[in-house]
């Protein structure tokens, strides 16, 4: 190693935190033993280098400042709560006023009129002299496209609403005669797979039948409630009741 | 902030750090009362951003970073006294060979002539856990520029501190 490199690296070969490699150390170490011009200087930089560490950390902790810091650190801390506390207070302030005047709003609210007839011609609208499309049209405004069994014999339909099953949304047909009733569920065939509906328990009481609209989109299920079964849709071999 | 684990983490940093925080404000500030503040405003920064913190073996030069912009922000808002401008300074004389014992307070007084920029770097090199790299790296300088002001400010403190020997060879 030459003096130029060694004077170089004499700064990185701090004896606390050398940042050089081991053979780099060893060469400038070897170097500065044998060199008459850098070994006194590398000594010298190393005495002035410990005498200024050993200054610069000789510098006593005030008694206490441990513990002062600490007290600040818990003081921050409740500081930074009661703010925390303060943005939460506001919206829910806000949200515990909306409350109030909802409840308020209900509470001064008029009981809603009630028109028997209004109701008695909606009713009755819906099952006079029904027809396929007249059923679809009325699915149709509560979301569902659908096609209602065109061969049904709707002198018997009594109602149809949508109801639910396994989440969702299927138009149902109710028939009845006042002694026995026909429940008739359309089924998407895209969300149920109908072919495979299980058929009813022996001695159940009741009897169900699938078929499908000419599309094979909609799978209707039949189910037979009472005796004799009204049969309202012809099926396979069946006949619609008179 | 106020979950116990971030609480535990603090407490744990504070007992681990400050005496040598206390003692690098103290070089860079001067004064004792300046230094408790820097120090306590430190650790409620550190509170603050502990999420940050990542690597925890990187925890005193994070600390040492956060004192140091504090103080940084508050040479902005006051008038540093007495600063000598290292450029104007000349050859420093060569030290004595067999250097003698520096008073803490004769140093501190050195310190505090020097502008910020070349105090920093000598500060933190003689606290000695520090590489040339993390001073680098803390300043947002150079690794150069590290080096060269170390070596003005080193060569200061030495003509200041060590008055001139005999028969010594120098660079």
């Amino acid at each position: 190693m030459d003096c130029k490199t060694a004077r170089q690296f004499l700064d990185f070969a701090r004896s606390r935190r050398p940042e050089l490699e081991a053979a780099e150390l060893e060469e400038l170490e070897a170097h500065l033993a044998e060199c008459p011009d850098c070994g006194p200087l590398a000594q010298v930089e190393r005495q002035m280098d410990s005498r200024l560490a050993q200054a610069m950390q000789a510098m006593p902790v005030p008694d206490g400042l441990r513990g002062r810091v600490l007290n600040r650190l818990q003081s921050e801390r409740r500081v930074q709560v009661r703010k925390v506390r303060r943005w939460i207070a506001v919206p829910a302030a806000a949200a515990a006023l909306l409350l109030a005047s909802w409840v308020g709003w209900k509470l001064l609210e008029k009981p809603l009129r009630v028109d028997v007839e209004e109701l008695a011609y909606a009713d009755y609208g819906k099952t006079i002299n029904p027809r396929p499309d007249q059923v679809e049209d009325y699915f149709r405004s509560e979301g569902i496209t659908t096609v209602a069994p065109a061969d049904a014999n709707y002198g018997f339909l009594r109602d149809y609403y949508v109801d639910t099953y396994r989440g969702k949304r299927v138009p149902k047909l109710h028939f009845t005669d006042g002694k026995s009733s026909t429940v008739v569920y359309i089924f998407s065939t895209k969300d149920f797979d109908v072919a495979a509906a299980n058929p009813p328990p022996d001695g159940s009481g009741w009897t169900a039948a699938i078929s499908f609209d000419p599309s094979q989109k909609y799978g209707y299920l039949v189910i037979y409630l009472g005796e004799p079964a009204l049969k309202v849709i012809p099926l396979k071999g069946q006949k619609p009741a008179n | 902030m106020g979950f116990p684990g971030s609480q535990a983490k603090v407490q744990s940093l504070v007992n681990e750090h400050y005496e040598s925080l206390y003692r690098y404000a103290y070089r860079l500030s001067g004064t004792v009362a300046d230094a408790e503040d820097l120090v306590q405003e430190a650790f409620c920064r550190a509170q603050e951003k502990l999420s940050q913190l990542r690597e925890p073996e990187r925890a005193k030069a994070w600390l040492f970073s956060i004192l140091r912009n504090g103080y940084l922000h508050r040479l902005r808002m006051s008038q540093h006294p007495r600063l000598v401008p290292l450029q104007d300074m000349g050859d420093f004389a060569e030290p004595p060979e067999n250097l003698p014992e520096v008073e803490p307070q004769k140093l501190q007084e050195a310190l505090s002539e020097l502008p910020e920029m070349f105090r920093t770097p000598v500060i933190m090199f003689y606290f000695e856990e520090f590489s040339y790299r993390d001073i680098a790296e803390q300043m947002e300088v150079p690794l150069g520029t590290v080096m060269s002001r170390l070596a003005r400010a080193k060569a200061y403190l030495r003509a200041r501190l060590f008055p001139p020997g005999r028969g010594h060879s120098g660079l």
